[in-house]
């Protein structure tokens, strides 16, 4: 088993105003998958039709080499999720959560669930419905890890938590995944906390996939380039001639640089030797800047809307 | 022509605003049939009348038999009459639908349904030889399908009895209510002394014996007791005597349906001929001793007691096929909730 | 039973029982209510410890007053059944049935084994039934050729109540629209019963009424879902 959720064609709508449309990813085997999307784009509700929670138009899942919805109870048995909000009874006691849980799964670790529950301080006795948002975080946590998934679909998981709590439910997902090697599936418009943990990237915005890779491809292949061009002073601006079909990269964004009287480039599939590339056209590359995934991410939305446009 | 008296004469369905021609050859017939009647009798006035000659006191006999005969016959005449206009005026009056079953009139003012109409036909014939030769008491009789808002109501001189389709549940309720319409025809039919000693009750229907088994149950007067728990011999007299002996209707309606059940064949004829009192006809009918037909009568009155816990124990097996229907139902909850 | 079952009847009953007292103590004391009144309408004594007052009670009136009294019965046991069947769903309802659909149970075997818990559950109302109507014949004079019958009327009220429960329970475990779906077309099925049919029947001669009002009446008679309803509900019968 080489991916461990295939999704191919994927369209659902919801009204009007939403829809997913010809949705496609692949989740390698192992792989921590950033599914990155602004607010809005669609990234629950992927993750619902991943999990056969809605009904989808077209298209073809699967999970672990399960088809979904058909085969979906094998799916479950070994697919850990944390929704957006706690889903758990609200007027379950944490301990009858648990034992609930853990009923309907026969790979749960008791004996890992309870040390867990000491280690995130969760009162036993106390409702879910009446614990902080960072104790219902870390009881969502605990249930989905503690059914030792092959898969872990996790849907905005550390959302609205306080940076302590964050650590405290990462630390355990990438303890777990460090020891099982489970493949983990994690939503989220958190940006800077993907880029430290995943090793691929889907990106998703209106409901269309704009990028799937793996992160040190997307974020080595997206460069800011600063340009100087001499033409450019009442001549033929050498990037005119640069357009999208000549030029071995794709321009994300330009913009003029009152600086330099030059111009600052964003591009996708950027490598060193293409600097001689400018060469030919009488333009200087002044520099070559580095990008965090957040302005990888921020450039991507902004070309693929334009495009759109 | 057929016979009124046979099971099915036929459907007729019309807006005519006179008589059928056969309503008039009919009447025309009856009359015949009753001056035939008359004539029959002639052989036998003429030998009463040589003896009247000869005895003042068969004068007498000869002259109440002829102010029989003629009472008789205004009878058959004001009869044919009133069948004659009341099918005239029902078929003026709307859309009308007549049919006649066994003696009975069936009017509507929809076509009668084939079950209705299945209905009635079934409950006479299983009472024809039981009745035996006092049909012609139940000529004239009009039943009265109601549906809906339409209600035949009853002219002149005439008793409609009510066949209601309202409430009604298919053929078992239909049954019911051909069984209340025709026991209570030949309940009126009943010559006054044994309506006196039924106390309102009538003919008995298939219930009658259930219900008289609560009413002697839950009756707290002290003859029906004895009879129902301890004394047989005390049923007789409890039984035949007056209302205030603590007997219901219902158990004397019991008692009447036990005693022509037992007569078989012509019981109803034999009840309604001349006796003394009430139990007299009831021996009558039965064809043996009043005492017997009160024991045989305890007897299966007793074995009547309603079975509650077999009615629960219906209804549980009739629940449990539900149950499962809805639990399937309940199965097919769907999982597309969201979105 | 299987661990999921007994856990899933653990949270059924964690969310019935609250509504669940009432119930009980109704289910106990109704019975007990019931046939004091008609003894005393009836106008005997019921306290056997108490010989000096006991006097005989009038059979006819006690059945009658039984007999009216106990029409509360039948709308116990639809409270009852409809109480647990809308307590069976009402966590799900409010977690928007995520939870559940996260689990690797097939949404038929979880719907099936909510409902078996629920009718499980009903045994405890109907116990208390039977406590309450053994309580309340124990305690009377019954008058000769009457019977008590608290068996028989715990099994008919088990009966009633499982067929509400079922009923309540299929319509909730379909979809919120579902559920509108069949309540408003009830209404509108109900409306069309008592005004449009009768005016098609006289204005224009077409008879909807007979095969509707057949199909109502197969409904609570036999062997339509509700007979169980229509039977005896007495507590003291011949």
């Amino acid at each position: 088993m080489s991916n461990a959720i295939e999704v191919r064609g994927l369209t659902y709508r919801a009204g009007r105003s939403f829809s997913l449309s010809d949705v496609s990813l692949t989740v390698p085997s192992g792989s921590i998958y950033g599914f990155l999307g602004p607010n809005g784009a669609g990234k629950t509700t992927t993750v619902r039709l991943l999990l056969g929670m809605m009904r989808r138009a077209t298209g073809e899942v699967r999970l672990l080499d399960h088809a979904i919805p058909d085969d979906l109870p094998a799916a479950l048995a070994v697919t850990g999720y944390v929704p957006e909000r706690p889903h758990v009874y609200p007027s379950l006691r944490v301990d009858e959560a648990l034992r609930f849980h853990a009923a309907f799964h026969t790979r749960w670790d008791a004996v890992w669930a309870a040390r867990m529950q000491r280690t995130f301080e969760l009162p036993g006795d106390r409702r879910v419905g009446r614990l902080s948002k960072g104790e219902a975080g870390k009881l969502m946590m605990l249930l989905a890890l503690a059914q030792r998934p092959e898969l872990l679909i996790l849907d905005e998981p550390t959302d609205g938590l306080d940076p302590m709590v964050r650590r405290d439910v990462l630390t355990a997902l990438l303890d777990y995944v460090g020891d099982t090697g489970a493949t983990v599936f994690i939503s989220s418009h958190l940006v800077h906390e993907l880029e430290r943990m995943c090793d691929w990237v889907g990106v998703l915005d209106h409901g269309r996939m704009i990028a799937e890779m793996p992160i040190d491809v997307l974020k080595g292949g997206v460069k800011r380039i600063r340009l100087t061009a001499p033409a450019m002073h009442g001549h033929a601006a050498p990037v005119e001639l640069l357009n999208g079909h000549q030029a071995p990269f794709e321009i994300l964004s330009r913009v003029n640089d009152p600086l330099t009287s030059g111009e600052s480039w964003v591009v996708r599939g950027w490598t060193d030797p293409m600097k001689s590339y400018f060469d030919t056209v009488g333009a200087t590359v002044r520099d070559v800047v580095d990008l965090d995934l957040e302005e990888v991410f921020v450039e991507l939305l902004r070309s693929g809307r334009e495009a759109k446009s | 022509m057929q016979h009124p008296h046979e099971p099915h004469i036929g459907r007729e369905w019309s807006h005519c605003t006179r008589p059928q021609p056969c309503q008039t050859h009919r009447c025309s017939a009856i009359i015949a049939i009753a001056v035939l009647l008359s004539l029959g009798a002639i052989p036998d006035l003429s030998a009463q009348m040589q003896a009247a000659r000869e005895a003042p006191a068969a004068r007498e006999a000869l002259g109440a038999r002829i102010d029989s005969l003629a009472a008789e016959h205004k009878t058959y005449i004001r009869e044919i009459h009133v069948r004659d206009s009341l099918r005239a005026e029902y078929n003026a009056r709307l859309r009308t639908d007549t049919m006649l079953i066994g003696p009975f009139l069936l009017v509507s003012h929809t076509p009668a349904s084939d079950d209705v109409v299945a209905a009635i036909r079934d409950e006479w014939a299983a009472r024809t030889a039981m009745v035996g030769p006092a049909v012609s008491r139940l000529d004239g009789v009009v039943i009265g399908l109601n549906v809906g808002t339409h209600v035949i109501r009853g002219l002149a001189g005439t008793k409609v009895y009510d066949f209601s389709v309202w409430g009604a549940n298919g053929r078992a309720d239909y049954r019911r209510a051909a069984e209340r319409v025709i026991t209570s025809a030949l309940t009126d039919a009943l010559p006054e002394d044994m309506r006196n000693w039924l106390d309102g009750g009538s003919l008995g229907t298939r219930d009658a014996h259930r219900w008289a088994y609560r009413h002697l149950a839950t009756s707290n007067l002290p003859q029906a007791q004895r009879c129902f728990a301890r004394e047989p011999q005390s049923c007789a007299a409890a039984l035949m005597g007056t209302h205030a002996s603590g007997v219901s209707a219902h158990t004397r309606s019991s008692l009447l349906q036990h005693a022509l059940d037992l007569g078989g064949d012509g019981s109803y004829a034999r009840l309604i001929e001349d006796a003394s009192d009430a139990s007299a006809r009831l021996a009558n009918a039965a064809g043996r001793p009043i005492n017997d037909v009160v024991l045989s009568w305890r007897a299966t009155i007793q074995d009547a007691r309603p079975n509650v816990n077999a009615s629960v124990a219906r209804a549980g097996f009739w629940t449990l096929i539900w149950l499962a229907g809805l639990a399937l139902l309940a199965m097919r909850s769907t999982r597309w909730r969201l979105g | 039973m299987t661990r999921a079952m007994t856990e899933v009847l653990r949270t059924q009953w964690l969310a019935s029982r609250w509504l669940l007292v009432p119930i009980v103590l109704l289910c106990i004391g109704l019975p007990q209510a019931v046939v004091r009144l008609a003894t005393r309408y009836a106008g005997g004594s019921l306290d056997r410890l108490n010989p000096g007052m006991t006097s005989e009670i009038g059979p006819p009136l006690l059945i009658g007053a039984l007999e009216g009294l106990s029409a509360i019965f039948p709308f116990l046991a639809a409270i009852t059944g409809a109480a647990i069947a809308l307590a069976a769903w009402n966590w799900d309802h409010r977690t928007n049935h995520v939870y559940a659909l996260a689990l690797p149970v097939p949404r038929s075997r979880y719907a099936l084994m909510k409902l078996w818990a629920g009718a499980l559950i009903l045994l405890v109302p109907t116990l208390a039934i039977w406590i309450g109507a053994w309580l309340a014949t124990a305690g009377v004079m019954i008058p000769d050729g009457l019977r008590a019958y608290p068996l028989a009327f715990t099994a008919r009220f088990l009966l009633a109540a499982l067929l509400i429960y079922a009923t309540m329970f299929a319509l909730a475990a379909g979809t919120i629209r579902t559920t509108l779906v069949i309540f408003i077309g009830s209404v509108l099925l109900l409306m069309v019963m008592g005004v449009g049919l009768p005016l098609l029947h006289d204005h224009l001669g077409v008879d909807l009424i007979t095969p509707l009002q057949t199909a109502w009446y197969t409904m609570l008679g036999w062997p339509g879902p509700f007979e169980v309803f229509g039977g005896s509900w007495l507590l003291i019968d011949v």
